[in-house]
C-alpha cells in the first residue's frame, strides 16, 4: 500500500530534479556543440527546443487534473525513466551524423541541423514539463487539497517548486562545470542521475515495495555505471564510436572532455588533427606552411623582437618564429586541459620549442590577456589565429574594440596579423560579405591593411605607413635582409603569393560593397560566417535568415502586437468572463516576462565576454546567479506580491521594460568601472534579470488560478508560458537579435515587447468588460474558434512579414548572365555598361550593334493587373526588336501563360517608327491590359537604351491614351455601379435577377473582369496596375472594398459574374426540383473550407512569391473560354453542382468571397440597406452579423427560397435545418 | 459557439459529399500539375544531359585548353 509522501520529501525531490535537469542540459548541450559545430545556431536551437517541448510537457500534463494519487505515481515513473532517457539520448546524439551522412568535413544543412536538434531534445525536455505540475498537484494533495483549488495554495506550491528547482538548477550547473566533467566524464555523470533519482523515487513511494525495488535497481545500475571499470570503459567506448561518425577516415588518438568543450586528437596515415567541438583546428605536420607563415609574418612586421601569438600553436608555427631572432614570444592558450593533452603528440620542433627560454606560455582567455596589456610589453607583431568568426565567443577577436585593444596593448610601430577562411578564385556574395566585414573592422583600427589573397586569406594591419605591404619585391627584400642561419623559405615565392592582379582584384571586391563594421555591441562577422555556412552546406534557410535581417526589428514585434490585438479583441467583445480575459493576459504577460528574461541574460553574457573576458567559470557564476535571482524572485517576492497581481503583473511588465530599454546606457556605464567593481556590477545585472522574472511567475500562477480553479492547470500553463517564452528568447537572441540588431536594438526589442504585453493586463483589470460594437457582431461565425484564431494569426503574421519582406526586397533584375542574353538577342560579346543604368551592348552576326537590358528599371509606373512588369528587351542599332524575353511580373498566372511565344512574335518588329501598341500588334489572348503594359514598357526600355548605346533615339512616344469615359468598358461598368443602388435598396428579386444577367454579361462575358485570388495576392502587397492604366479595375476594386465595409460583401450576391452565373444556373435548378440542400451540421462545416483555402492561398503566395497556385479558382478561367485541364474539370463539377446546391463555389470555396464574408462583421452602414428577414434565410444564416451570409436578398420577398421559414433568433440555440430536397 | 457540435452525416449528403471531394480533387490535380506558365530562366528542375556532358568533355571542350579567364603573367623577376 503506497502512502503519501511527506512535504518535504517532495521538496527534497524537486530539488534533486533541478540539479538532475541542469546536469543533463549541460551534458545534452556540449553532445550537441560537439555534433553540429558549436555555434550559437545550434546553442538556439538547443535552448529553444528544449524550452519548447518543456512547455509541451507542461501543457500536457493537465489531463491529470484533478487527479492527485495518479499524478504522483506518474511522477514517479518520470522520475525513473528521466535518466535512463539521458543514456539513450547520449547515444543518440553521438549516432546522429551517421544518420545524415555526413562525410568528413561536410556542413550539416542549417534545416537538419535545427530538425535533428529538435526531435533529439523531445524526450528529456518532454518528460521535464510533465513533473512541474505533477509535482505541484502532489504537493496539493499531501497538503490536503486534491482538487487543488484554494488559491494562495496553489501558488504557495507552485512558487515553492519554482524556487527549488532553480535552486537545484543552480547547484546542478556549478557541479557539473566544476566537478563532474573533470571528475567524471560524461557518462559517468550521467548515470548518477539513475542514483539521484532512483532513491527520490523510493523516498517518495513510503510503503510501496514496487516503487523501492525499481528505485533500488535505478540506482544500483547507476552505481555500477558509475564504478570506474564500467564507467570509463564505457566512455571509451563511445568516445571512439562518435569520433568514427564525426570524423570517417580519421583514427582517434586522444581525446578529452573538458570544462570549455570536446578536444580530440586524430591521425590519418602520418598527419596528426586537432578537433574541437567537433571541428577540424588544424593538422601537422605541414612544414612549408609553417615556414611560409612565418617568413611571411616576420617580414611583413619587418623583423619583430616581440612577438604575442594568440592560438596557432600546433602547426608548428611557434617552433618556425622562434627561428628568427626574437627576444620574446608569448604564446596564450585558453584550456590547459586539452593542451596537456595535445602536448605528448606535439612534433618534436614544438615540444623543443616550449622549452626555449625566449617562449612562454601563458594559460589565459586570449581576449582578457589583451585587454588587460598596459603597452609596457612592446609587442611589435601580434598573430590572432583563433580561428574563424564562426560563433559570437570567436568573434571577439575580430571586433573593433578588440583591434582597438591590440593597437593599444603593443608598440606603436607593431603589426597585427589574422587569417580567416576566403576563396582563391570568386568572391561570390557570402564569401565577399564576411571577408569584407574583417577587412573594414580592422582598417577602422589600423590605418593600414594588407590583404594576401587566398582559400585562407591574410589580413596584415599596422597604424604607421609603409609597415604593412603587398608588394611582393619588398617582402622579399625585407626577408633576405634578416640575419637568420639559413633563408629556408623560397623568398621568390612572394611572388606567387601576392600576384599584383588578384591582390587588385581581393581589394576591389574587399571595398565594394563595403562590409559591415562588427563590433561588441553588434558582433555582425560570426553571423555572415553563418549565413557563409548555410550557403555551403546548401540550406535554404539562408536567404529567408537574410531576409529576415533586412526587416529590423519589426518582425520580432509583429507577433506580440498581434496577439495583444486579438487579446484585446476577444476581452472586448463580451463572450467571455473577466476572470478568462485576466488569465489570458496573464499568461501573455508571463510568456513575454521568459522571453525577455532569457534574452536579457544572453544580452549581459556577450557584454560581459566582451568586456571582461570570456572566462567559463565566471560565466556558469553569471548563470547561477540568475538563477538563484529567478529562485528569489518566485519564493519571496512575487509569492508576496501575489495578493495584489493585479496591479503587480502589468507594474513588473513596466518595469522589465524600463530595464531593458535602460540597459544599454547601464550596460556603458558598467563599462568604465574598475575590474572588481565591473564583475559586481555584472553579477548585480544577472541577479536582477533573475528576480524580475521570477517574480512573474507566482503572479500568473494566481491569475491563472483564479480562473481555472485548479492547482496543476494553472502551474501547467504558466510554466508552459514561461517557456515557450524562454524558447522564443533562446532560439532568437544569439542567432539573430544580436548579431543583426546589436545590443542596443536588441534591448529596445525586449522593452517594447514587455510594454505591449502590459496591454491588455490592464485592460482585463481595468477595462470594460464588453464594447457595445463589439459584442453586437461577437456571434461565434466558425466551429472552432480556437482553431480559427490560431489560423488568423498566422495569416495576420505572415501577412505582416510579407509587407516588411517587400519594403526590404531587392529591385528588379537587371543583370543578366552571357547565356540568356546570347539566347534571347541571338548576339555575342556583350559588354556590361553601368551608366547611366545597367544595359549591355553585344554584336549580332550580321555585324550590327545589339542593346539588352532589362524593363522595369526604365519602366516601374507602367502597371498590367499587377504591377511593373521586367522584360529583357534586345534592340540593335536600326531599332528592330532582336528578342523579348518575360523575366517577372505578379500578372494572373492565365494572363500571361503564353507570353514568352507572343513575345517571340515580336521579334523584328521596328521601332524605329513609334513604339509597339496593340494598333500595330494583336494582343495576348485574353489579357489585353497586360499585352499593353508589356508593349510599353518594352518601348519606354527602347527609347530609353538608344541614346546610351548607340548615341541617338531608337524609338518615338506613344500616343496619348483616351481619357478613361471615352472607354466603352469604363463607362458600362460606371452605370452598372450606379444602377446597383436602386436595385439593391427596393429589394426587388426580379430586379436583381435582370442585374445578375446584367454583371454576367458585363463584367464577365465581355470585359472578363472578375475580382479573384490574385487581386487579393497583389493587393495585400501594395501591387496593382497604375490608375490611368486601367481605371475599370480601380472602379471595381474601390467599389467591392466600399461596399464590403458599409454593407457586406454586396460584391458577391450582385456585381460577382461568376457568382451571378452560378446563380442563374442554380434557379434554373429550382425551376427544374433539383435543389438540394445538405445538413446543416455537414454545411457550417464544409463552409469552412473557403477560409482554409484563403488562408492557404494567401500564406503560399506570400511566402512563395508566386501567384500561380491562386489560379485555381474557376472564375480565372471560364469567362476567357480556358476549360481545359484540371481546370476545366473543376469549371464543369461547379457549374454542374451550382444546379443542385445554391451558389456551390461561392458557399464552400471562393477564397475571395471567404475574404469579403468578413465584411459581415463590420456592415457599418447595414442598416440603410434593404431590412432583411434572417428567419427565411435557407442557407443557415441566423444573426444580423452573420459572416455567412452573401447579401442575396432573396430572403427580402423570399421568392427563391428553398426551405421552410425557421424562427427568429433570439437568445436560444440555433436552428437545425433538415437536409432534404424539395 | 453556436454551431452544431458534431457532426451529423447522413446518407442523403452523400452526394454533397461527393461533390466537395470531386472539387477538392480538382484543385489538388491543378495544384500537383504545376502552372501552365513556363518557367523563367534558371527557374525549376534540370537534369543533367549526361551523353551531352561525357561528349563535351571527351572532345576536349571543358579540358585541355586554358580556361579564358586566365591571362598569362609575366614571371616574377627577383
Amino acid at each position: 500500500m503506497t502512502r503519501l509522501p511527506s512535504r518535504a520529501s517532495l521538496y527534497v525531490a524537486f530539488l534533486v530534479l533541478g540539479v538532475y535537469a541542469q546536469i543533463a542540459q549541460a551534458l545534452l548541450v556540449r553532445e550537441g556543440l560537439v555534433a553540429f559545430y558549436g555555434n550559437e545556431v545550434s546553442l538556439g536551437a538547443f535552448f529553444g527546443s528544449w524550452l519548447f517541448w518543456t512547455a509541451v510537457g507542461s501543457l500536457a500534463a493537465t489531463r491529470w487534473q484533478g487527479r492527485g494519487e495518479e499524478a504522483l505515481g506518474v511522477l514517479r515513473v518520470v522520475l525513473l525513466l528521466l535518466p535512463v532517457v539521458l543514456l539513450l539520448e547520449l547515444g543518440l546524439f553521438r549516432a546522429v551524423r551517421w544518420v545524415l551522412s555526413t562525410a568528413a568535413g561536410e556542413l550539416v544543412p542549417l534545416g537538419q541541423l535545427l530538425g535533428s536538434i529538435a526531435l533529439l531534445n523531445l524526450p528529456t525536455g518532454l518528460a521535464i514539463g510533465l513533473a512541474f505540475p505533477l509535482a505541484v498537484q502532489g504537493l496539493r494533495l499531501v497538503e490536503r487539497d486534491p482538487a487543488g483549488a484554494d488559491v494562495p495554495g496553489a501558488v504557495r506550491a507552485a512558487s515553492a517548486l519554482y524556487a527549488l528547482d532553480a535552486f537545484g538548477a543552480l547547484a546542478g550547473g556549478l557541479l557539473i562545470t566544476f566537478v563532474l566533467i573533470d571528475a567524471l566524464g560524461v557518462w559517468r555523470s550521467a548515470a548518477l542521475g539513475l542514483v539521484g533519482l532512483g532513491a527520490v523515487v523510493a523516498w517518495l513511494a513510503p510503503g510501496a515495495r514496487a516503487w523501492h525495488a525499481a528505485g533500488g535497481i535505478a540506482a544500483a545500475a547507476g552505481v555500477l555505471l558509475v564504478v570506474p571499470a564500467v564507467g570509463v570503459a564505457l566512455d571509451t567506448a563511445m568516445e571512439r564510436w562518435r569520433f568514427a561518425a564525426l570524423q570517417p577516415g580519421l583514427t582517434l588518438v586522444d581525446a578529452v572532455e573538458t570544462r570549455y568543450g570536446h578536444f580530440a586528437v586524430g591521425r590519418r596515415g602520418g598527419q596528426l588533427s586537432t578537433v574541437a567541438d567537433g571541428r577540424v583546428e588544424g593538422s601537422f605536420p605541414d612544414p612549408e606552411a609553417a615556414r611560409q607563415d612565418a617568413a611571411y609574418y616576420h617580414s611583413q612586421a619587418d623583423g619583430p623582437r616581440r612577438i604575442l601569438l594568440l592560438g596557432g600553436v600546433a602547426g608548428g608555427l611557434a617552433a618556425e618564429l622562434l627561428r628568427y631572432p626574437l627576444e620574446r614570444l608569448v604564446v596564450v592558450q585558453s584550456d590547459e586541459q586539452a593542451f596537456a593533452r595535445l602536448r605528448p603528440h606535439l612534433l618534436a620542433d614544438d615540444r623543443q620549442a616550449l622549452a626555449d627560454p625566449r617562449l612562454s606560455l601563458r594559460f589565459a582567455d586570449g581576449r582578457q590577456y589583451v585587454n588587460d596589456l598596459s603597452g609596457t610589453e612592446g609587442f611589435d607583431l601580434v598573430l590572432v589565429l583563433a580561428g574563424d568568426p564562426a560563433s559570437a565567443q570567436a568573434n571577439r577577436y575580430y571586433t573593433r574594440q578588440f583591434y582597438a585593444a591590440v593597437r593599444r596593448g603593443m608598440a606603436p610601430d607593431g603589426v597585427l596579423c589574422t587569417a580567416v577562411g576566403g576563396a582563391s578564385n570568386y568572391f561570390g556574395r557570402e564569401v565577399q560579405g564576411y571577408g569584407a566585414s574583417v577587412f573594414r573592422t580592422l582598417g577602422q583600427a589600423f590605418a593600414h591593411v594588407a590583404v594576401l589573397p587566398g582559400d585562407t586569406q591574410v589580413y596584415c594591419a599596422s597604424a604607421i605607413p609603409g609597415r604593412v605591404t603587398e608588394d611582393p619585391a619588398l617582402l622579399e627584400r625585407r626577408y633576405l635582409g634578416m640575419p637568420l642561419e639559413e633563408h629556408r623559405f623560397p623568398a621568390i615565392a612572394f611572388h606567387s603569393l601576392l600576384p599584383a592582379e588578384h591582390v587588385r582584384y581581393t581589394r576591389a571586391r574587399l571595398g565594394d560593397p563595403p562590409g559591415e563594421l562588427n563590433t561588441d555591441e553588434r558582433p555582425v562577422t560570426y553571423w555572415l560566417n553563418m549565413v557563409l555556412w548555410g550557403k555551403l552546406s546548401a540550406s535554404g534557410l539562408v536567404g529567408g535568415l537574410e531576409r529576415l535581417r533586412a526587416m529590423g526589428p519589426w518582425p520580432y514585434l509583429l507577433p506580440p502586437a498581434l496577439l495583444v490585438g486579438l487579446l484585446l479583441l476577444r476581452a472586448a467583445n463580451g463572450t467571455g468572463s473577466r476572470a478568462r480575459a485576466r488569465r489570458e493576459a496573464a499568461v501573455l504577460g508571463l510568456a513575454t516576462l521568459g522571453f525577455v528574461a532569457m534574452a536579457a541574460q544572453l544580452v549581459l553574457l556577450f557584454s560581459y565576454q566582451a568586456r571582461v573576458g570570456f572566462v567559463f567559470g565566471r560565466v556558469a557564476l553569471l548563470n547561477g546567479v540568475f538563477m538563484a535571482g529567478l529562485a528569489f524572485g518566485a519564493g519571496w517576492l512575487g509569492a508576496a506580491l501575489a495578493p495584489r497581481a493585479a496591479w503587480a503583473l502589468p507594474a513588473l511588465l513596466g518595469l522589465v521594460a524600463g530595464s531593458a530599454l535602460a540597459l544599454p546606457h547601464v550596460l556603458s556605464a558598467v563599462a568604465g568601472l574598475d575590474g572588481t567593481t565591473v564583475e559586481a556590477a555584472y553579477l548585480g545585472l544577472c541577479f536582477a534579470a533573475g528576480l524580475l522574472t521570477g517574480a512573474g511567475f507566482p503572479l500568473a500562477v494566481d491569475r491563472t488560478q483564479r480562473d481555472t480553479g485548479n492547482a496543476l492547470r494553472s502551474s501547467a500553463v504558466s510554466q508552459g508560458a514561461d517557456s515557450l517564452g524562454g524558447a522564443a528568447g533562446g532560439l532568437l537572441t544569439g542567432a539573430l537579435l544580436v548579431p543583426t540588431l546589436g545590443l542596443a536594438g536588441t534591448s529596445g526589442v525586449l522593452g517594447a515587447a514587455a510594454a505591449l504585453a502590459a496591454v491588455p493586463l490592464l485592460y482585463a483589470e481595468y477595462g470594460p468588460a464588453r464594447l457595445r460594437w463589439l459584442a453586437a457582431r461577437a456571434h461565434p461565425a466558425f466551429p472552432s474558434p480556437a482553431v480559427v484564431g490560431a489560423l488568423g494569426f498566422v495569416v495576420l503574421f505572415a501577412g505582416g512579414m510579407a509587407l516588411l519582406a517587400r519594403g526590404a526586397a531587392p529591385g528588379p533584375q537587371v543583370r543578366f548572365d552571357a547565356g540568356l542574353l546570347e539566347a534571347v538577342s541571338g548576339a555575342t560579346d556583350f559588354a556590361e555598361r553601368a551608366q547611366p543604368f545597367v544595359h549591355y551592348v553585344g554584336l549580332a552576326p550580321d555585324g550590327r550593334a545589339v542593346a539588352a537590358l532589362g524593363s522595369e528599371q526604365l519602366a516601374a509606373a507602367v502597371r498590367g493587373y499587377g504591377g511593373p512588369i521586367n522584360l529583357l528587351v534586345a534592340v540593335d542599332e536600326a531599332g528592330t526588336l532582336r528578342g523579348v524575353r518575360h523575366l517577372a511580373s505578379r500578372e494572373t498566372p492565365s494572363y500571361v501563360a503564353g507570353i514568352d511565344d507572343w513575345l517571340g512574335r515580336l521579334r523584328g518588329q521596328s521601332l524605329a517608327d513609334g513604339p509597339l501598341t496593340l494598333d500595330r500588334v494583336d494582343a495576348l489572348s485574353g489579357a489585353t491590359l497586360t499585352s499593353r503594359a508589356a508593349l510599353d514598357s518594352l518601348s519606354l526600355a527602347v527609347r530609353a537604351v538608344g541614346p546610351p548605346a548607340f548615341g541617338r533615339s531608337l524609338a518615338g512616344q506613344a500616343a496619348p491614351r483616351p481619357p478613361a469615359w471615352r472607354q466603352p468598358g469604363f463607362v458600362a461598368t460606371l452605370a452598372l455601379l450606379v444602377l446597383l443602388a436602386p436595385v439593391y435598396r427596393s429589394g426587388s428579386d426580379r430586379a436583381r435577377v435582370v442585374y445578375l444577367v446584367a454583371a454576367l454579361a458585363v463584367l464577365g462575358v465581355w470585359l472578363n473582369t472578375p475580382l479573384t485570388e490574385i487581386d487579393v495576392l497583389n493587393l495585400s502587397l501594395g501591387q496593382f496596375a497604375g490608375l490611368a492604366d486601367n481605371p475599370q479595375r480601380w472602379l471595381l476594386i474601390a467599389f467591392a472594398a466600399t461596399s464590403t465595409v458599409l454593407f457586406g460583401p454586396v460584391w458577391c450576391g450582385y456585381l460577382c459574374p461568376f457568382g451571378a452565373l452560378q446563380e442563374l444556373l442554380g434557379r434554373a435548378g429550382r425551376l427544374l426540383r433539383l435543389r438540394s440542400y445538405p445538413d446543416r451540421s455537414v454545411e457550417t462545416r464544409v463552409r469552412f473550407v473557403k477560409y482554409v483555402l484563403l488562408a492557404a492561398v494567401l500564406l503560399v503566395g506570400w511566402w512563395t512569391g508566386e501567384t500561380w497556385r491562386a489560379a485555381f479558382d474557376p472564375m480565372q478561367h471560364v469567362f476567357a473560354g480556358r476549360w481545359t485541364g484540371w481546370v476545366g474539370a473543376l469549371t464543369v463539377v461547379v457549374l454542374g453542382a451550382a444546379v443542385i446546391h445554391f451558389r456551390f463555389w461561392c458557399r464552400y470555396f471562393c477564397p475571395v468571397g471567404a475574404l469579403l464574408n468578413l465584411g459581415n462583421k463590420l456592415a457599418l452602414a447595414g442598416r440603410f440597406g434593404p431590412a432583411r428577414r434572417i428567419e427565411r434565410c435557407d442557407l443557415g444564416v441566423t444573426h444580423e452579423y452573420d459572416v455567412d451570409c452573401i447579401r442575396c436578398q432573396r430572403c427580402v420577398e423570399g421568392r427563391d427560397l428553398g426551405l421552410p421559414h425557421h424562427a427568429p433568433p433570439r437568445n436560444g440555440p440555433p436552428p437545425i435545418l433538415g437536409g432534404r430536397r424539395e | 459557439m453556436t454551431g452544431p457540435r458534431r457532426w451529423h452525416v447522413r446518407r442523403r449528403d452523400a452526394p454533397f459529399l461527393a461533390l466537395v471531394a470531386l472539387t477538392l480533387a480538382c484543385i489538388g490535380g491543378f495544384l500537383a500539375t504545376g502552372s501552365d506558365s513556363p518557367a523563367g530562366p534558371g527557374g525549376g528542375w534540370r537534369r543533367i544531359d549526361r551523353d551531352a556532358l561525357e561528349r563535351r568533355i571527351e572532345a576536349g571542350d571543358l579540358s585541355g585548353r586554358e580556361a579564358l579567364w586566365y591571362r598569362a603573367v609575366e614571371p616574377a623577376r627577383r
